[in-house]
């Protein structure tokens, strides 16, 4: 049988169970949808992690007065280490400028302030390498803060953003929940596939019994409805796309602004196109599987003699 | 080709006596014979029919068909088994929502042939039973001898080995009647095993073919003349 009778099949459930049919492709579709846009959102808290974790770093603030020496020595030191990538100097100067450049746009007042004339002590800034990212990333940091406060001429350590780890544990959390009603959902549509495939089959027994009779095999006649369930599915997942590609361009300018300050939006994504196509995939499989469900027990060979079971 | 032996098939009623509809069924047909089956009605013409296409299986006994045992016919053969027999049903089992010409169509689909293929036989098909005009219709649209004919035409359409046609020609009129009969004794000439059930006496009477009898579950070989059949029922 080719796809093209499959699709037969398919235009002719549409006819007959043009209510039940519509129900149920918008079910998958909300599902989908939720289940896409969760797995937008897990990507794109990967993401933020990432980039936060690139800004994490450790500042060793120096003693007042160290001499350039025993500071070069020091920052060889750090720079030989495999975890390091880079390791800056900071004058007093130069934490002063940058602290003021960072607060103009947010506290213009506070340039006037003459408190903040006070000088910053000058600190050598050490970024970790790229590999040292998220979770692990901040162990590696606290182990390396630690040793450097024990070192000569280091007068405090702060790895400032510690808040990272926080937010690293919360996207845990949330990825473990959201995961878990991922799960569900994805069960759900199972059920729901098969559901629907369970009704066209009881009214299609006969149908069911005559193909038996005339010798059709069992894939033959297991087909259409696995199509079926394959191309609900997919059908769904591409209207949940679709949902969610409206929502990210509708949400991303609100983003923008809120985010400005963390530097973010332009961090934020959609799914890419290979991931699209492998969303649309999982979802054309996993119709199939649920009708396969339905199906697999649907034909033994004797429906005729005991009536179709579904 | 068929070989029944201490054949019983038995169905449980609801207070759970016991009905058996075959007991005790010998039977033997030679690869290309023609038989007649009579028998008035409830006598167990088409529970026969069912198990010789193993479409049911037989509660005891051995019933074996084409070289296959029905009771052990394994599930994944059965489609195979099936599709070297045509078979005319009772009640016809058109698929309602295909046309005349896609059922005839049905198991050549299910063989693979080619389209063209399939295209020429169908056609060929349908007007030997006369019906080459009405091929685009659906059965809920066509009389009860146009449908009858229609599953004729499918179950001879694949040329089968063994055709079994339960009550083939209780629609029809005469003249009809007979030109299936002339069908089948064309496919029957062409080498297919024909086994008819009919409650019709004049089509086994003016033909000089074997006739075996079932009555309430049993059966006897009547004696195959036309001639002794009209002193037997006279
Ligand atoms: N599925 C079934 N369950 C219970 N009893 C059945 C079933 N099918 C047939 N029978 C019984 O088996 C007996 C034989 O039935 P069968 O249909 O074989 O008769 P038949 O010879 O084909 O009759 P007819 O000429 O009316 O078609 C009948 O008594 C019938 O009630
Ligand atoms: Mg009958």
């Amino acid at each position: 049988m080719a796809f093209n009778d499959d699709l037969k099949v398919i235009a002719r459930s549409w006819r007959q169970h043009f209510g039940m049919q519509f129900a149920t492709l918008t079910v998958l579709t909300a599902t989908f949808a939720t289940v896409g846009f969760m797995i937008c959102l897990s990507l794109n808290f990967q993401r933020v992690l990432t980039v936060w974790g690139e800004q994490v770093q450790v500042s060793a603030y120096l003693e007042d007065g160290l001499d350039p020496i025993a500071l070069q020595n020091l920052k060889t030191k750090l720079e030989e280490r495999s975890d390091v990538a880079k390791v800056q100097y900071i004058s007093k100067e130069k934490a002063a400028e940058l602290f003021r450049d960072q607060m103009a746009s947010y506290a213009p007042d506070l340039l006037s302030d003459s408190e903040f004339a006070t000088p910053f002590p000058a600190s050598l800034q050490v970024h970790l390498r790229d590999s040292q990212k998220t979770d692990g990333h901040v162990a590696e940091l606290e182990a390396l803060a630690t040793e450097l406060s024990a070192t000569a001429g280091v007068e405090d350590v702060s790895y400032g953003q510690s808040w990272v780890r926080n937010y690293a544990s919360f996207v845990g959390v949330i990825e473990a929940i959201g995961g878990l009603i991922g799960l569900i959902l994805v069960l759900g549509s199972v059920f729901i596939v098969a559901n629907s495939i369970r009704t066209l089959i009881s009214g299609r027994r006969d149908e069911i019994e005559i193909f038996e009779l005339i010798g059709a095999t069992s894939s033959h006649i297991r087909r259409p409805y696995i199509v079926e369930g394959a191309m609900l599915c997919f059908a769904a997942a591409l209207g949940a796309v679709a949902v969610n590609a409206a929502l990210y361009s509708w949400q991303l300018d609100v983003m923008k602004k809120s985010l400005a300050f963390a530097r973010m939006a332009q961090e934020l994504s959609f799914l890419s196109i290979p991931q699209v196509f492998a969303f649309l995939a999982a979802s054309a499989i996993l119709g199939g599987f649920g009708a396969w469900l339905t199906v697999r027990s649907l034909n033994t060979g004797w429906a005729a003699a005991h009536g179709v079971r579904s | 080709m068929i070989s029944f032996s201490h054949v019983y098939k038995t169905y449980r009623g609801n207070e759970g006596r016991e009905n058996h509809a075959l007991r005790n069924v010998h039977l033997e047909i030679e690869k290309g014979e023609f038989v007649f089956m009579t028998g008035p009605s409830g006598a167990g013409k088409t529970t026969l029919f069912r198990l010789l296409s193993a479409f049911d299986r037989p509660s005891s006994g051995r019933a074996v068909v084409n070289g296959y045992d029905i009771s052990t016919i394994p599930a994944r053969e059965l489609p195979f088994f099936r599709r070297r027999i045509g078979v005319v049903f009772q009640d016809f089992r058109l698929l309602r929502d295909r046309s005349a010409f896609d059922n005839i169509a049905l198991p050549l689909e299910i063989l693979g042939e080619r389209r063209i293929q399939i295209d020429r036989r169908v056609h060929e098909s349908l007007e030997s039973v006369g019906l080459l005009d009405k091929k685009d219709e659906l059965p809920d649209q066509m009389s009860g001898g146009e449908q009858q004919r229609i599953s004729i035409a499918r179950a001879l359409v694949h040329r089968p080995g063994l055709l079994i046609a339960d009550e083939p020609t209780g629609n029809l009129d005469p003249a009809m009647s007979s030109e299936i009969m002339r069908l089948f004794e064309r496919a029957n000439a062409q080498g297919t095993t024909v086994f008819v059930a009919t409650h019709d006496h004049t089509l086994v009477q003016s033909r000089a073919k074997r006739v075996i009898e079932i009555e309430a579950g049993q059966m006897r070989d009547a004696n195959p003349t036309g001639d002794t059949w009209r002193s037997m029922t006279t």
